[in-house]
């Protein structure tokens, strides 16, 4: 039975495999960066090893084996972060809140931004957040009858232009129990809108911006956010914990220059991962809580087309592997990370 | 040299070195395919109901979050919309519990209590089922929904129960009898809309191919009724009529036009298919008609995939109809194409007879009228 971890088997358990390892040297990154103090890593990690343990003590038998504890590690994360806990779990505590501790980086000129971009699943959007009504309209009256199942529907969205739209009041921009991302739509003399028009623009989008959950087949949708929905609500540089522990996620830029750009977290560039670059910096981004959708009036939006390929899949190349290995660098050996990992768990 | 035993003793010492074990099963949280604890691999399709069940009542009617489904809550943690991870967790089952979890949510569907309290129940359960796939509702769904309580309660987007399961199914439609039988018993019910009798037309041509015409002449009435209720425009039409020919290809299309009605001496109006002719044959239409001999035959292409078809004359009473309105409509032209178009467009086709003088027949209307390229001797 690998359960109950001890803290040196958690840390231990934590560097041998892609994900724990992805998360770990973002934490240890983020501490390097000062987004994260010492405190907040050592509350998470205790935290989420009390929580493994807990989940382990309650599973029914046989139990979690050893080649289960890795997604229950990184299960655990998840729900660390987004899910309601058992009064059973801890009883007497509340949840640390992990999110937005970037919030002192602080975005000084916002107003030269302009307006900022979020990218996001063309279905989902469609399904949720646009007004029914609006749906019916931009489909055409009949149209929509035709074509009513939501396959048929994408394919109908994602051949318009930019356009825009009413959405649900009672829906919200951004998943309502995590965070938006947003990029700005201009960053260094060039923007994000020049990709829009291509035809390729959906997977150039995903690469840029590192969103490697989104796979094959996927509709994408660039939401145009006025700048002053961003300034309304509390908006922070990304931390692991806002990434909810995503596999694409970095805490440290590559390049000296974004080094100095303090107030933006950088995505990492698929493509670059896949081409082995040595910079994997994309596009600047920043987390703001969701903003309700009454909140906009009518939204312009861009849908972009369907993923022709997944990400994230070649072993030895563009994997999870590959990029926990680009991580650790970094952070020399495993030995290293385990050593530093002790001031912590 | 480094022989290859060198070589893999060098990469697995690299990937020690570096501290990784690749393709882990942590490898990649946010994708499909992460396995479930070992202890779904004993469930019979009796536990993985009541699992279900306990699951989707406390998640959706007692607020318990994903701590619901006990030994799954580390799958549905993600970020992805609940029913895409419940569909996660289905696919990294084994094949045959896979199979027991598809039966489980057909037999959960069946016997849940008709109660506006399980309507959420209901809308998740008819989601999973779209989400993998599980043709085992079909045959339990009719006996579900009927003409009631289905009709009659909305779900969150607004719509009822009884639309959200015809649209599961039309999206589960697939050459099986119990599609057709299932979207056939929906189609009686009291609470079939008009609204849907296009992508209900469509489904059926999926299901049943070789029965065009039946299910158009079913149909006849309620596409009516649609065509009048709303603004539909040439445009839609001729989406409707190709996902028919996507359906059932051409073949089944071209017999099954001289079947249909085109013209009704006794009532002026009388629901016709005539709107089908319209969107197969006219404007950016995606069945043309290339060839014609003397009346004797036609030559339909579908302008799609290049396949054509022939027809023949007094074939169906709707034949005389079909012929008179092809000729009106001056479908057929007498126009010659240019080598170049005919190399582009026309060397799928083999013509049937190279030395009978026969014309071919075509609808750019920019070519010039005038004789064949002798260099195509086999249609000159």
């Amino acid at each position: 039975m690998p359960l109950p971890l001890t803290p040196a088997k958690f840390t231990k358990r934590l560097t041998e495999f892609p994900g724990g390892l992805i998360i770990v040297c973002n934490i240890l990154d983020g501490i390097d960066q000062k987004l994260l103090d010492d405190n907040y890593a050592q509350t998470l990690f205790d935290w989420w090893r009390t929580l493994v343990n807990w989940k382990g003590d309650r599973t029914p038998p046989p139990g979690i084996s050893d080649s289960d504890l890795p997604n229950e590690i990184m299960g655990c994360f998840n729900i660390l972060l987004y899910h309601p806990l058992p009064n059973a779990f801890r009883p007497g505590e509340s949840r640390p809140n992990f999110f937005l501790a970037g919030i002192h980086r602080r975005l000084r000129n916002i107003n030269n931004f302009g307006k900022f971009i979020n990218v996001t699943d063309g279905n989902v959007f469609l399904q949720h957040v646009i007004h029914e009504d609006e749906r019916r309209r931009l489909f055409g009256s009949v149209t929509s009858h035709f074509t009513k199942t939501p396959s048929h529907e994408l394919s109908l969205f994602m051949g318009h232009g930019t356009i825009s739209v009413v959405l649900r009041d009672s829906s919200t921009v951004g998943n309502p129990d995590r965070l938006l991302w947003i990029a700005p739509d201009r960053y260094n003399g060039t923007s994000l809108s020049d990709v829009f028009p291509r035809p390729d623009a959906a997977n150039q989008l995903r690469d840029l911006l590192g969103l490697n959950h989104y796979t094959k087949g996927t509709g994408l949708v660039a939401l145009h956010l006025p700048l002053d929905a961003v300034k309304a609500g509390v908006h922070a540089r990304p931390t692991v914990a806002d990434s909810g522990g995503h596999v694409r996620f970095k805490s440290r830029p590559d390049l000296p220059k974004h080094f100095k750009q303090r107030a933006w977290g950088f995505t990492v560039d698929l493509a670059k991962l896949s081409a082995n670059a040595d910079i994997l910096d994309g596009w600047p981004e920043r987390v703001v809580e969701p903003i309700p959708c009454w909140w906009f009036g009518n939204l312009t939006i861009t849908p972009l087309g369907f993923l022709s390929e997944t990400r994230g899949k070649i072993k030895g190349m563009d994997d999870d592997a590959t990029y926990a290995k680009r991580l650790r660098v970094a952070h020399g050996t495993q030995k290293d990370i385990l050593k530093r990992l002790r001031g912590y768990i | 040299m480094p022989t290859r035993k060198s070589r893999q003793k060098g990469d697995q010492a690299e990937k020690q070195a570096a501290g990784i074990t690749e393709n882990l099963p942590g490898d990649g949280i946010f994708v499909a395919g992460v396995a479930p604890p070992s202890s779904f691999n004993e469930y019979s399709k009796e536990m993985f109901e009541s699992w279900l069940r306990v699951g989707l009542e406390g998640f959706l009617l007692e607020g318990e979050d994903i701590w619901a489904f006990p030994g799954a809550e580390t799958i549905l943690a993600g970020p992805e919309p609940f029913i895409k991870k419940l569909g996660n967790f289905y696919r990294a089952l084994a094949s045959q519990q896979r199979a027991r979890f598809r039966q489980a949510t057909a037999d959960l569907l069946a016997i849940l209590p008709s109660q506006e309290r399980f309507v959420p129940v209901f809308e998740y359960l008819l989601a999973l089922a779209l989400e993998i796939r599980a043709y085992e509702i079909l045959p339990v769904l009719p006996r579900q929904v009927g003409s009631g309580f289905f009709g009659l309660t909305d779900q969150r987007d607004g719509e009822s129960l009884f639309v959200q399961t015809l649209l599961t199914v039309i999206q589960l439609a697939a050459p099986r009898s119990d599609a057709l039988n299932c979207i056939l018993r929906l189609m009686g019910s009291d609470h079939f809309d008009h609204a849907y009798a296009g992508v209900t037309l469509t489904a059926l041509c999926y299901c049943d191919g070789a029965n065009l015409v039946p299910h158009i002449e079913r149909m006849r009435t309620p596409l009516d009724a649609m065509f009048r209720e709303f603004s539909t425009g040439q445009a839609g039409k001729r989406v409707l009529a190709t996902s028919i020919l996507e359906a059932v290809g051409i073949h089944p299309v071209v017999s099954a036009l001289p079947h249909l009605t085109y013209f009704n001496k006794e009532r002026e109006d009388a629901p016709l298919d005539l709107w089908f002719l319209d969107a197969l044959l006219t404007g950016d239409a995606p069945l043309l008609i290339c060839e014609e001999t003397e009346h004797r035959w036609f030559r339909f292409l579908n302008s799609m995939n290049m396949k054509s078809e022939e027809l023949f004359p007094r074939e169906g009473p709707g034949m005389p109809d079909l012929i008179d309105y092809i000729h009106r409509k001056r479908l057929v032209r007498n126009i010659y194409p240019s080598a170049a178009v005919i190399n582009e467009y026309f060397l799928h086709i083999t013509p049937r007879d190279s030395s009978s003088g026969r014309f071919i027949h075509a609808w750019f209307p920019q070519v010039r009228i005038g004789s064949a390229p002798s260099s195509l001797g086999a249609t000159s």
